[in-house]
């Protein structure tokens, strides 16, 4: 769907709304150190190469996107710090319910309330011409979607089922 | 950042992975990194394309060989 306006986001804000109230039980960073939050049940992977682990009901990747960590407004982390300066931080908003997770037109960021009173702000560089089909963050919903939004302005609701080569991203 | 993710999602493309799965790849990428089997593409232990693809083969094949049948 093409984002012309605030309301173009209104149908994704309806599909997130059950996340709201969900319990952020991990949040950690994956590989290629994008940002990755778990959310909700926790339930096992499909792969039995992940046996010993449990991936939330709800997953979010902030694919690569910048952003930081706020608290009353002031910036107390971000994506440039080394990793392991990272970390302690990340540990301050797990185990937290989310309050808030709103995509804002039109600079598409998107924000991650807690109800610590921590923020997650995701910042696109909608300016980055070599990576418009690298989204700006996907999030894999409780009933088996992906949604995602790209810095070419367009969000897709789709089935996790799909082949990543059959993904629609433009 | 950018670029390690677009390889992933490129050899998810080449393997036939479907998206839920290209997750489970960057799981397993980031446990087999916290288990000493890193890459060789940067300080961080990253992998390069070929790695890369070579770690999706014994994804599959695992996955495949427990599971009994193609995953595909």
């Amino acid at each position: 769907m093409n984002i012309k306006n605030n309301k173009d986001l209104d149908q994704l804000r309806e599909k997130i709304k059950p996340i709201l109230g969900q319990l952020c039980w991990e949040v950690r960073l994956t590989y290629g150190d994008e940002l990755c939050l778990e959310i909700g049940k926790k339930v096992g992977y499909d792969s039995p190469l992940l046996a010993d682990d449990l991936k939330g009901e709800w997953q979010f990747g902030s694919r690569g996107t910048d952003w930081q960590l706020l608290y009353n407004n002031s910036i107390i982390a971000n994506s440039n710090l080394d990793r392991e300066q990272i970390f302690p931080y990340l540990k301050l908003i797990e185990n937290t319910i989310i309050l808030e997770f709103e995509p804002n037109y039109p600079d598409l960021t998107l924000i991650i309330a807690f109800n610590n009173g921590y923020q997650l702000k995701f910042i696109p560089d909608l300016t980055d011409l070599e990576n418009q089909d690298v989204a700006c963050w996907e999030l894999f919903t409780a009933n088996n979607q992906l949604l995602e939004v790209y810095p070419n302005f367009t969000w897709f609701d789709q089935s996790s089922d799909l082949p990543v080569g059959d993904m629609i991203t433009v | 950042m950018k670029d390690d993710i677009k390889q992933v999602n490129e050899i998810g493309k080449k393997h036939n992975l479907n998206t839920r799965q290209r997750k489970e790849f960057g799981k397993f990428l980031e446990n087999e990194k916290k288990k000493g089997r890193i890459g060789t593409k940067n300080e961080r232990g990253d992998y390069t394309w070929h790695e890369l693809d070579q770690k999706a083969l014994e994804f599959l094949a695992k996955t495949k060989t427990v599971m009994g049948d193609d995953l595909n």
